[in-house]
């Protein structure tokens, strides 16, 4: 019973670890990305 | 709205299939409840042998019209790949420690799936070790379609070694029936699983798109 | 003359000048036939059981070094560049690098093979033929697999690490069944012998073709 209990528990662990992990690095990609898009757009207004 | 539907279905199916593992299936009688393990211990498995033979897919794609879309398909669904095959190795594990005795036993199956994760962790590897990004993604494409090549060859060589992992359910042989309700969990969790994997690729492709798209602005910004 | 004949021409006229790839390969080999059969002795272990694992294992690794330099040598003053400029197809160029690198891992084994003979006290009359075959079966899959992937390697940051890294996982399901099928020779048991020796000549063949069709993109610029 309590290997089932440890094998399932491994299981979610892992996808809920991958997928977590691709979240924040998804946030802190989009941070990233507006702030260089108002870099750029501070640098040459007229476009 | 495709992501959210995706983001909403796969958890539910992902429930759904836990259900029909862990209460709808019968307790099968020599193993008692350890053998429930089977139901995502094997779907984990086929997912990862379909996450490496779309590598194999996207790869010559790649090599074929040199769209960026089919390099970024075939490294993302590796790494998924390469999730799904130690989760299987590891709950093969800790089913094989109670019914057999031991963690692991150098048998036919258990090594093949070791070596295929490995060849995939090779394969992430070696986009690793390329600066050069064109250059890294045609050889990587050409290592992915070799390590492709190993999927079919693993699947037949299950069948000719003598092996005491019990022989394949699906298209196994006389031998390796199973109960009906039994094949439905087993399906369901296929399926769910199947969403999980196409859900964790569409996010990685999505990780990866903007990391390219930040690479790009980077250089913008540094060129002014 | 044939265009691949010239090709291993060259790679066997620079190797007999620097002597460098199979003298290297004949003496690591040796060293892990060596080591083996000593760490094994005091086991007790009854020698064909453990011998097949050691000398495949010395070949593999032999190899490995082999092929470090094979293309190496290309690479050193940009000869791989006037190869790629002559008028051969890149398939061409493929089968001659993989012959060449086929025939000097032979040479290394020839010496090795009776060596490990020797050390292990293995019976010279137990299907030595069939030994024989799987080991040219055997070689020619893992030259045909590391021809292409030392190209690969080449390409990157610690490329002498990273040749290991890529072939042992992708040659090793052909490894093991020729180490399952010269362990059945051994020990005297026919039973299997076959399904091995199938698996290695089904390796042979399908990495055989997939390299020769992506040579082209391993080598392009």
């Amino acid at each position: 019973m309590n290997w089932l209990v440890v094998a399932y528990a491994v299981f979610w662990t892992a996808v809920f670890v991958y997928t977590w992990s691709m979240g924040r690095k998804q946030k802190e990609l989009d941070r990233r990305l507006d702030e260089l898009r108002r870099l750029l757009a501070d640098q040459n207004p007229q476009q | 709205m495709m992501d959210r539907t995706m983001g909403i279905a796969t958890p539910a199916a992902m429930l759904v299939a836990l259900y029909f593992a862990l209460i709808y299936a019968p307790t099968e009688a020599t193993m008692g409840t350890v053998q429930r393990i089977f139901y995502f211990h094997v779907s984990a498995g086929i997912l990862s042998y379909l996450a490496f033979i779309v590598v194999g897919v996207a790869s010559v794609m790649y090599l074929y019209n040199r769209e960026l879309k089919w390099d970024r398909l075939a490294y993302c669904s590796a790494e998924v790949g390469v999730l799904f095959a130690c989760s299987n190795i590891v709950m093969g594990m800790l089913w094989a420690k109670p019914v057999w005795g031991t963690w692991w036993v150098w048998d036919a199956r258990l090594t093949l799936q070791l070596l295929l994760a490995l060849i995939f962790v090779s394969y992430l590897m070696l986009g690793a070790y390329i600066a050069d990004p064109m250059k890294r993604a045609s050889l990587q494409a050409v290592f992915g379609l070799m390590g492709a090549a190993d999927v079919p060859i693993n699947y037949m060589a299950i069948r000719w070694w003598r092996t005491q992992h019990p022989s394949p359910v699906m298209f196994g042989g006389p031998d390796s029936g199973l109960a009906t309700p039994m094949y439905i969990a087993l399906g369901v969790a296929v399926f769910a699983m199947t969403l999980l994997y196409v859900y964790l690729v569409r996010k990685r492709i999505a990780v990866e798109r903007s990391s390219q798209e930040v690479e790009y602005f980077e250089q913008m910004v540094h060129a002014r | 003359m044939n265009v691949i004949a010239i090709l291993v021409l060259k790679d066997f006229m620079v190797e007999l000048r620097r002597k460098e790839t199979v003298a290297s390969m004949m003496m690591f080999g040796l060293l892990v036939v060596v080591i083996f059969s000593f760490a094994f002795e005091p086991s007790g272990v009854e020698p064909a059981r453990v011998a097949p694992g050691i000398l495949w294992v010395a070949l593999t690794f032999a190899g490995i070094i082999g092929l470090n330099r094979s293309l190496a040598i290309d690479l050193d003053n940009d000869a791989l560049q006037g190869l790629l400029l002559a008028p051969i197809s890149r398939g061409s160029l493929y089968v001659g690098k993989v012959l060449s690198n086929f025939l000097f891992m032979l040479m290394a084994d020839a010496v090795i093979f009776p060596l490990f003979i020797v050390f292990n006290r293995i019976d010279v009359d137990a299907g030595l033929g069939w030994v024989i075959l799987i080991g040219l079966l055997g070689t020619f899959g893992f030259a045909t697999v590391g021809t292409i992937l030392s190209a690969i390697s080449a390409n990157t940051r610690m490329r002498e690490v990273m040749l290991p890294v890529l072939q042992i996982p992708l040659a090793l399901p052909m490894i093991i069944s020729a180490v399952g099928a010269t362990s059945l020779v051994m020990l005297e048991e026919g039973d299997g012998f076959w399904s091995g020796v199938n698996m290695v000549i089904g390796f042979d063949i399908i990495y055989f073709v997939i390299s020769y069709l992506v040579f082209d993109y391993v080598v392009e610029e």
